[in-house]
């Protein structure tokens, strides 16, 4: 949590959001049928749908304006003016921003394009491959020129989602941009595995094999196991989910 | 007759576990699997059940039910290995082990320590439970005779009270998250008229919020950002000697050890409070009541024995309002009720007409799990304690990938996934902001049962707000609502405080 002084600063922006929140819940209420029909029935007050809506909206508005204006009592104007000054001076790709963008962009890219597009597998491994080696690893130099190098393969393949040139490219061959993520991979891999040279991390190499093992094999647990015991279909059934069931499937 | 009953369901249930080897394998198995998740720092107990919770999807409501209940008592346990081990609790709730399981185990006595919390822990789940054996029935009887109006109220009381109790800052912004969490609850087709409300016009909204990807996001999303942001420093476990079960120090403090699972239970409880409070307050009693305070924070026994046993009592205390009324009494507990209700069970005064037997069953299994955690840490604790050496970075990302998997698996639906990251960045951005994420839970696990139960008391009503104040439950609830909104304003304090500083005066 924040420190009292920084929280009293961010109350007044929640509040304000909050306010905002209130208020649209209640536009929202009062365009539901409050007294006139609805399907047929004919609506009263207290059966409405917006009853309760009406309820959250305005205790919403109430402890948004309390929270304002305890922040606006103890300092919160203050404290709002001295982050605006402190914004000045700090860079915007600095280590503390980008560390945060590596955490969340990946997992972002995993859910909002990967998963649905590319074999659940490669996906898997392709978000774990940069996660767990950046912050496994941990030193400032590294994560950056990962990511950096990560975000390009990312821009590839929302290039590719958007124009939607992924499906024109599997019409080609079926699993082509499981390929491409395949490469992408191998590239993570081995642009990792130079940069380990300027690292100044105690036992890099060492963890570099430690990550790369539990890149490789979480995700061959845990498809199995969702998969084949769960029998749970999974969103991208690419390449190397369907050489799995071939094998699951002759085997058995 | 009703007793002889109850008893016959509770040793059928036991007797079942027992002679099953597959459910022996699960409870053992997933106890262990709570141990590490405990024990770990950056993984919750929440966090275990909520994971486990996809995997028993395909198993026997009784199988998943033993595997969640193991890791949740498994999990509230194995914090402390963390704590007293290299002074970084594995889980809030064993923080106020670290206080004086840290100071024995630099003593030498880590051993002794752990030795110590495995059997408070085990005294502490088994107390818990003969509370879910005893209160249960009871507060379902009393629950059956209750209307919409108390039902709305009892909702809104859940709220309220876990907003003002879990909150680390102001108390409104415990209570703008209850509201926020009602909201989301409203998102959907109203149960009564099928309206559709808040859907932005999304199919995948019409049948409004899961509430088991909600409180992966919640819970589990925000754990990752965190622990990943920040950078993890490994510490090097202190030594351990032999592992004992500590009898005669169990015995010499029994009075401490019902005491504080008594305060286990209590806030157990109440809706929302979790493990780590019941911990603190235990602490602090068993300081402020004992001969020797001083000795409170240097390795004194009777400091883990309270936080401990609080800990683990407070699981049976979670269970009664879960099981009685449906209204979950911490994090995990509200993780128990999505999985329950993915098994087809609707916790609640209906619960053992229905399901007959189900809370003597889920007594049995919390003996069983208390059992089983109280073997596993003896034997295998020493095992457990190497992995506080695995640095986070290396399984945050598989666990970012189990919520993820967990979720989507649970409904088949992607749209899930969509829902999760930007509930768990919100969740997130909350916490760090000093609101409070367990009013917000139970406000979208409550919202339906309180707008339904709203509308169809007026709609008997015909619109009067008089059942409030005539039935005696509901305007006692009223009351106390009213009395915890009252107490925490400004006026109030003032009041209070001029009143309190005439008597001393006039005493002077």
């Amino acid at each position: 949590m924040m420190d009292k002084k920084k929280l009293r600063g961010a109350d007044l922006i929640t509040s304000i959001l909050f306010f905002v929140l209130g208020v649209y819940i209640l536009y929202e209420s009062f365009h539901m049928p409050l007294k006139d029909s609805y399907a047929g029935v004919q609506s009263v007050w207290y059966v409405s749908p917006a009853l309760m809506p009406l309820i959250i909206g305005f205790a919403i508005i109430l402890l948004s304006i309390a929270i304002f204006l305890h922040g606006l009592k103890n300092g919160g104007v203050e404290a709002l003016k001295e982050a605006w000054a402190d914004r000045k001076g700090k860079k915007f790709l600095s280590d503390a921003n980008i560390r945060y963008a590596a955490v969340l962009i990946p997992l972002f890219a995993l859910v909002y394009m990967n998963l649905t597009r590319i074999d659940f597998y490669l996906a898997l491994v392709l978000y774990l491959c940069f996660t767990i080696t950046v912050f496994y690893i941990d030193e400032p130099n590294f994560i950056r020129s990962t990511f950096y190098f990560h975000m390009a393969e990312l821009l590839i393949l929302f290039v590719l989602s958007v124009f939607k040139l992924d499906k024109v490219l599997n019409q080609l061959f079926v699993y082509t941009v499981d390929c491409i993520v395949l490469f992408m991979i191998i590239a993570l891999m081995i642009w990792m595995k130079v940069k380990l040279k300027d690292c100044t991390v105690k036992d890099a190499k060492k963890k570099y094999n430690q990550a790369m093992l539990m890149t490789f094999l979480a995700p061959l647990m845990l498809v199995p196991v969702f998969r084949f015991m769960l029998r749970v279909p999974l969103p991208k059934e690419g390449g190397i989910v369907n050489l799995m069931s071939l094998v699951y499937y002759t085997l058995r | 007759m009703i007793i002889l009953q109850q008893f016959s369901y509770f040793f059928t249930s036991l007797f079942q576990i027992i002679s099953s080897p597959f459910l022996l394998f699960i409870l053992f198995g997933s106890t262990l699997l709570g141990i590490i998740f405990g024990a770990l720092p950056g993984l919750t107990a929440t966090l275990g059940v909520a994971l486990l919770t996809t995997l028993t999807y395909g198993m026997t409501t009784q199988g998943a039910m033993v595997a969640l209940m193991g890791i949740y008592v498994g999990a509230v346990y194995g914090g402390s290995y963390g704590s007293i081990m290299i002074n970084i609790p594995g889980t809030a709730a064993a923080a106020a082990t670290a206080l004086d399981g840290y100071p024995m185990a630099l003593r030498g006595e880590a051993g002794r320590a752990l030795g110590l919390t495995t059997t408070a822990s085990a005294i502490g789940t088994f107390i818990g439970m003969m509370f879910v054996v005893v209160f249960t029935p009871l507060i379902a009887a009393l629950a059956l005779r209750f209307t919409s109006f108390e039902f709305f109220l009892l909702a809104f009381f859940g709220i309220m009270i876990s907003g003002s109790i879990s909150c680390p800052d102001t108390i409104q912004k415990g209570w703008i998250t209850g509201f926020l969490g009602l909201f989301l609850a409203m998102v959907g087709r109203d149960q009564l008229q099928v309206y559709p409300r808040f859907t932005f016009g999304m199919m995948n909204l019409e049948s409004g919020i899961e509430i088991v990807p909600v409180l992966i996001g919640a819970f589990g999303i925000p754990q990752i950002i965190q622990v990943l942001k920040d950078k993890q420093m490994v510490a090097e476990p202190a030594k351990v000697d032999k592992i004992l079960p500590s009898f005669g120090a169990i015995a010499k403090n029994i009075k401490h050890i019902v005491r504080s699972a008594l305060i286990g239970v209590g806030i157990g409880a109440v809706p929302g409070i979790g493990e780590d409070i019941a911990a603190w307050v235990s602490y602090g009693t068993a300081k402020r009541t004992s001969k020797h305070p001083e000795l409170f924070g240097t390795g004194y026994e009777e400091g883990i024995i309270a936080s401990e046993t609080a800990n683990n009592a407070c699981i049976g205390g979670a269970m009664i309002p879960l099981l009685s009324m449906g209204i979950p009494g911490s994090p995990p507990a509200a993780m128990l009720l999505g999985a329950l209700m993915l098994h087809g069970v609707s916790p609640g005064p209906m619960l053992e007409i229905e399901h007959p037997g189900f809370t003597t069953g889920i007594s049995a299994i919390l003996l069983l799990a208390s059992l089983a955690m109280w073997i596993v840490g003896m034997l295998l604790a020493k095992q457990v304690i190497k992995l506080l050496k695995v640095p986070p970075a290396l399984f945050m990302p598989v666990v970012a990938v189990l919520c993820l998997v967990g979720s989507y698996a649970l409904g088949l639906k992607v749209f899930n996934l969509y829902l999760l990251v930007p509930m768990g960045i919100l969740t997130y951005y909350l916490t760090d902001m000093g609101y409070p994420i367990p009013p917000l839970v139970i406000g979208v696990i409550l919202g339906s049962m309180a707008d339904a139960n709203l509308r169809r008391g007026l709609m008997i009503s015909r619109g009067s707000l008089m059942p409030f104040f005539t039935r005696p439950v509901a305007l006692i609830l009223l009351l106390i609502i009213i009395f915890t909104f009252v107490s925490n304003t400004e006026v109030y304090k003032t009041f209070i405080a001029k009143v309190f500083r005439k008597r001393k005066t006039t005493e002077e």
